[in-house]
């Protein structure tokens, strides 16, 4: 792939991939890595761009297995920097003390789901992708993207209530 | 299937509304600039590089499945040297006995029949175990049919009967051994069916 292709696959999806491999793996150091793996793989191998219906999704997967083992490599080592770390900023940074605050709670609240369910929910909130996409990109069964979403949204409600009882009152 | 993002709840639509509503945190600019050179400096090396000639293509080819080939004879001569059972052979291979070897046991066989030819020199006859001190497996049993085969209710009464008569059996060995001969009283017919099924 020539320097000039990979440019314009990387500033057409590296924002999507790089917020996704931040939320599955809840770590900035894997998601670089995983991120500059990914393009640079691409770039060696090329990508048959007509041969492809969806090009971001096929990214996505790529992301998503790429996240998947970085989860695994990082479970075999000690999980000391996860305790020690500093709050991970998955959302952009607000002047807005209260929307800030939301989105830091948000964060939290993302990480306390599992990785197989926070995957759904960001594909489904921040890339609005339909649950056969999801189904396609994570490589499961619709249905279970589905109730996959159902309970991550439910746990997020539980972990967000004071601040949802707020948004309606 | 999408039926959960335009839900009937509206709370829930609301909520999902104010998340999908956070901006997800941009890419950092640094990590563009690390893969795209890095990306440039791979092209150059692989430029650089020179083509593989006819010779490296077909090893490359052809050296993997060779590895393999020379693993699995490898393995397979050294399971024969082990065990050649292993490879289907039912028998031990043996040695083929040399001449030599053939010479001096023909003439020991000599020697024995013409030692055994002189009278008065008969070979001493080889210690033989007592039969009631045999295993029972070295015994010899005579095959009876099961005659309460069907019968369930009989089976225990059988397997006594059945032990009676091996005890019969062990004690005319035994009078074989103490006398020389077999009681004409103690030969009996080859199916015997026991007494109590008679009395039945």
């Amino acid at each position: 792939m020539t320097p000039a292709e990979l440019e314009r696959l990387y500033d057409t999806h590296a924002q999507a991939v790089f917020a996704f491999l931040l939320n599955v793996t809840r770590n900035e150091a894997d998601t670089r890595e995983a991120l500059q793996d990914l393009f640079l793989k691409l770039g060696r191998r090329g990508l048959d761009v007509d041969g492809l219906r969806d090009e971001r999704a096929y990214l996505l997967r790529l992301a998503h297995h790429q996240a998947i083992d970085a989860i695994r490599r990082r479970e075999t080592r000690l999980r000391i920097e996860t305790a020690s770390a500093e709050p991970l900023e998955v959302f952009a940074s607000s002047p807005d003390p209260d929307t800030d605050t939301f989105r830091a709670e948000l964060s939290k609240a993302l990480e306390t789901l599992p990785s197989e369910q926070r995957s759904v929910v960001h594909l489904k909130l921040w890339e609005g992708r339909s649950f056969v996409d999801i189904a396609s990109i994570l490589q499961i069964p619709a249905n279970t993207a589905a109730s996959r979403y159902r309970y991550g949204l439910e746990k997020l409600r539980g972990h967000l209530q004071p601040l949802y009882d707020e948004l309606h009152t | 299937m999408d039926s959960s993002s335009t839900s009937s709840d509206p709370e829930r639509h609301a909520f999902e509304a104010r998340l999908r509503d956070q901006p997800l945190r941009p890419v950092p600019q640094e990590l563009r600039e690390s893969i795209l050179s890095r990306h440039t400096s791979n092209l150059r090396t692989a430029e650089r590089r020179p083509s593989p000639s006819v010779w490296e293509t077909w090893w490359s080819r052809v050296s993997s499945p060779l590895t393999g080939l020379a693993g699995i004879w490898v393995l397979a001569w050294l399971a024969f040297q082990i065990d050649p059972w292993i490879l289907g052979s039912q028998t031990p291979s043996v040695a083929a006995p040399s001449a030599r070897a053939v010479r001096e046991a023909r003439e020991e066989r000599l020697a024995l029949l013409r030692s055994l030819e002189q009278p008065g020199l008969q070979p001493e006859p080889e210690p033989q175990t007592p039969a009631h001190l045999r295993p029972r497996s070295q015994l010899r049993r005579r095959h009876r049919p099961n005659p309460v085969q069907g019968l369930p209710h009989l089976h225990l009464a059988w397997n006594t009967g059945a032990k009676t008569v091996f005890a019969r059996e062990v004690q005319a060995a035994r009078l074989v051994h103490e006398t020389g001969s077999l009681p004409t009283s103690d030969i009996r017919p080859q199916s015997e069916t026991p007494v109590f099924l008679l009395n039945a």
